[in-house]
């Protein structure tokens, strides 16, 4: 196709939190500037930055690209942020992707940010905005019930229970105690899920990711540059993105065919056949337990319906044949939403390097993917990773 | 771009609503200083990079080299006018009683600037002229933009 | 590299109540202008009916009608009435309201549902409430009709119809596994 290799060569991210001091552009700073250490870049290095952040409600900001401009490092520069809700995350390597690609550049930096914090009383009340404002809003429904909608059916679909959806949420916040960004991270029981509060059955409080402040940036090069930056490049080998139709209750809850639809996109890129063996390690989006399963699905690393079972045969575990979510993922890591699909790639880019440290999964991996969802149901987001 | 004409006797209308969500946002970390400053101290900070920059109000990065912004340097409360405009109606466009001057003040060798109200004579305001902030008492300060009444010549 | 150390602490309840802050309640109100599609189908709930739009080169019966077929992408091509009974697509159990605020204990949950509609093309849900049922006896597939506002207090909107309750029958249909749709 005429494209150029891009590969990452650095990576910045700050820890996840409920509340930070910082705002939204000094959090974009911190982790915008760790990732220029982390390669030994200044910003004058940089030609190119796209900054990925989602709905503007949620830090308050209206033009929130813009508000967010100096810490990302943009002034000045040829900077544009871009946006498909919780996609947003991977969405954004993507877009900085074409940047290098394109040969519109050799240096692009890639920073996303989310401040929820500053939204009140919570920032669910912010997704309210996202349903149709006449022939939805007027219900007064939350994201919580639409999540639980699509849990319930595909839980029904596949004779599910509650436990067995529950066991992605241990692994993941288990996992999550060795990440330093990590914000709910907890050693628990599927008692402990199943148990906890009933928000939306079949939504418990411990199945849902936290609010979460945060920032996340990586800098993408183009070949001949990142060889002179760093002997351990991890290239972009494919990447791809879908969206389907807002008239979100029309379509199959139960399973996500813009997700697969994306991750065909990125495959066939690639040159991956066979992803359930050839993808190694993967950090499909977490922001309610059984997302993981519905995304593993659609990412074609399992059968449909077995994603469950092969979670709790451990298969998925750090040390299972297939981990995901080494990271610890948005249930525990947190979810600052275009920052968890960042800190996505991030974990994907360390652990293809041999340098996640505890999270490292065995097996010395060559080829990981990362994955974004959001909207209203309506967006996936893939990234294919190789060193 | 549709065939059919809109049928009789029905009226597409409008459907109201609002996006009913409230914000409290913190200052940060170098907007926690700056205006911490402002409310015990009445007067205005800096934030100065080892490039030597210095940004009013403080910012914690520095624009220029991206370094952290990590020192904060006394500027007091004089400034210059560096524009104005004399305005007429609110942002929800109510007239006002009397027109309200606003005015951007720079303070010396810093970056930035603020956007602040006025209180000068109309034959007297020019740009350039020097400028200085009029403070609520100290005990009606609680940390923000509204702590400046307004500035006033200096 | 190692990314063993992470900038940012965040604020503890205290430190959160000694930082400063600033806050803003933002006023922004719309009218969001309906169309000649959300018009229609806005003028028919107020008379107790749900209308949908027929695209004749995909013949799928659509609700909420739309003036375009998205998938052809041609105007669509009718009016079509459809029921106002369906089966339940899916549900949820919820004891939060939309800002994640909690509902009062001893109060009822509310019970958000996909409700597929009868005489539109399969799968057609529309979002919209349960009601006059134990949640406990609720079952994806369940036969529901709409129960309406009366007539004099619909002003054309969704909440003209209150909420979705059980057609009563004695052998209740089990779910559908899922089928095959576009």
């Amino acid at each position: 196709m005429g494209m150029r290799k891009v590969a990452i060569v650095g990576a910045g991210i700050t820890k996840f939190v409920r509340r930070a001091q910082e705002t939204g552009p000094e959090l974009a700073y911190q982790a915008s500037k760790m990732a220029l250490d982390s390669c030994g870049l200044k910003l004058k290095d940089i030609e190119m930055i796209t900054l990925g952040t989602a709905p503007d409600a949620f830090d308050g900001v209206h033009m929130k690209g813009e508000y967010l401009l100096g810490g990302a490092g943009g002034n000045k520069k040829p900077y544009i942020r871009n946006f498909v809700g919780g996609g947003t995350g991977v969405f954004a390597p993507i877009h900085g992707w074409m940047h290098v690609a394109s040969g519109m550049c050799d240096l692009c930096m890639v920073v996303c940010e989310e401040k929820m914090s500053s939204c009140h009383p919570h920032p669910q009340g912010a997704f309210l905005t996202i349903f149709d404002h006449t022939t939805e809003q007027p219900i007064k429904p939350t994201l919580i019930w639409i999540f639980a909608l699509e849990m319930k059916r595909y839980m029904e679909t596949y004779g599910l229970k509650p436990e067995d959806v529950a066991r992605v949420a241990v692994k993941n916040k288990k996992n999550a105690l060795d990440h330093p960004s990590a914000q709910v991270a907890e050693e628990l029981t599927v008692e402990d899920i199943v148990n906890s509060e009933v928000l939306a059955d079949p939504v418990h409080r411990l199945d849902i990711s936290p609010a979460s402040d945060g920032a996340a940036a990586v800098i993408l090069a183009s070949e001949h540059v990142a060889k002179r930056l760093t002997d351990k490049p991890v290239w972009i080998e494919g990447v791809g993105w879908n969206l389907d139709t807002a008239y979100w209750a029309t379509k199959d809850l139960y399973y996500p065919r813009y997700v697969e639809k994306a991750a065909r996109m990125a495959y066939d890129m690639a040159g991956i056949k066979e992803p359930h063996k050839e993808i190694q390690v993967a950090e499909p989006y977490d922001p309610f337990d059984y997302k993981e399963l519905h995304h593993m699905e659609g990412l074609l690393l399992c059968e449909r319906g077995e994603a469950a079972r092969l979670t709790a045969e451990g298969y998925t575990a750090r040390d299972g044949n297939l981990p995901i979510c080494p990271s610890g993922g948005a249930l525990g890591v947190g979810n600052p939403i275009a920052a968890t699909g960042l800190m996505k790639v991030i974990e994907i880019f360390l652990q293809l390097r041999g340098e996640a440290g505890k999270r490292q999964v065995p097996g010395n991996p060559r080829v990981g993917l990362a994955q974004a969802w959001g909207d209203l149901m309506q967006v996936g987001t893939v990234i294919v990773l190789k060193r | 771009m549709y065939k059919e004409k809109l049928e009789k006797n029905i009226e597409c209308g409008s459907f109201p609503g609002q996006i009913p969500v409230n914000y409290v946002y913190t200052l940060g970390i170098a907007g926690d200083e700056f205006f911490r400053t402002i409310r015990d101290k009445g007067y205005f900070i800096a934030s100065k990079c080892s490039c030597g920059k210095k940004y009013i109000p403080a910012q914690m990065y520095c624009d220029e080299c991206f370094g952290e912004c990590k020192e904060y340097v006394k500027v007091g409360t004089e400034g210059e006018l560096y524009s104005y405009t004399e305005c007429y109606y609110d942002y929800r466009g109510n007239k006002y009683d009397e027109p309200h001057l606003l005015g951007l003040v720079k303070f010396r060798d810093c970056e930035g600037g603020i956007i602040h109200r006025l209180k000068i004579n109309k034959d007297e305001i020019r740009i350039g002229m020097k400028v200085e902030a009029v403070f609520k008492p100290q005990k009606q300060r609680t940390g923000s933009v509204e702590d400046i009444l307004y500035f006033k010549k200096k | 590299m190692k990314i063993d150390k992470v900038p940012v602490k965040g604020l503890s309840s205290k430190e959160y109540e000694k930082a400063l802050k600033i806050s803003w309640d933002p006023v922004l109100k719309y009218n969001w202008d309906n169309g000649k599609a959300i018009g229609r189908y806005l003028h028919e709930l107020k008379k107790g009916r749900i209308i949908a739009r027929v695209c004749d080169k995909c013949n799928r019966i659509m609700i909420p009608p739309r003036m375009f077929c998205e998938y052809c992408f041609r105007p669509t091509d009718r009016w079509q009435y459809v029921k106002d009974t369906g089966k339940v697509n899916t549900f949820a159990v919820s004891r939060v309201y939309w800002n994640a605020q909690r509902i009062p204990q001893g109060e009822p949950p509310i019970i958000p549902a996909v409700i597929e509609i009868d005489g539109a093309s399969e799968g057609m849900g529309l979002l919209h409430l349960l009601g006059n049922v134990e949640p406990e006896d609720i079952k994806i597939g369940m036969k529901v009709r709409a129960v309406w506002k009366p007539e004099n207090e619909r002003t054309g909107s969704i909440t003209d119809i209150l909420y979705f309750e059980p057609v009563r029958e004695k052998n209740p249909p089990k779910a559908k596994p899922a089928a095959k749709r576009r």
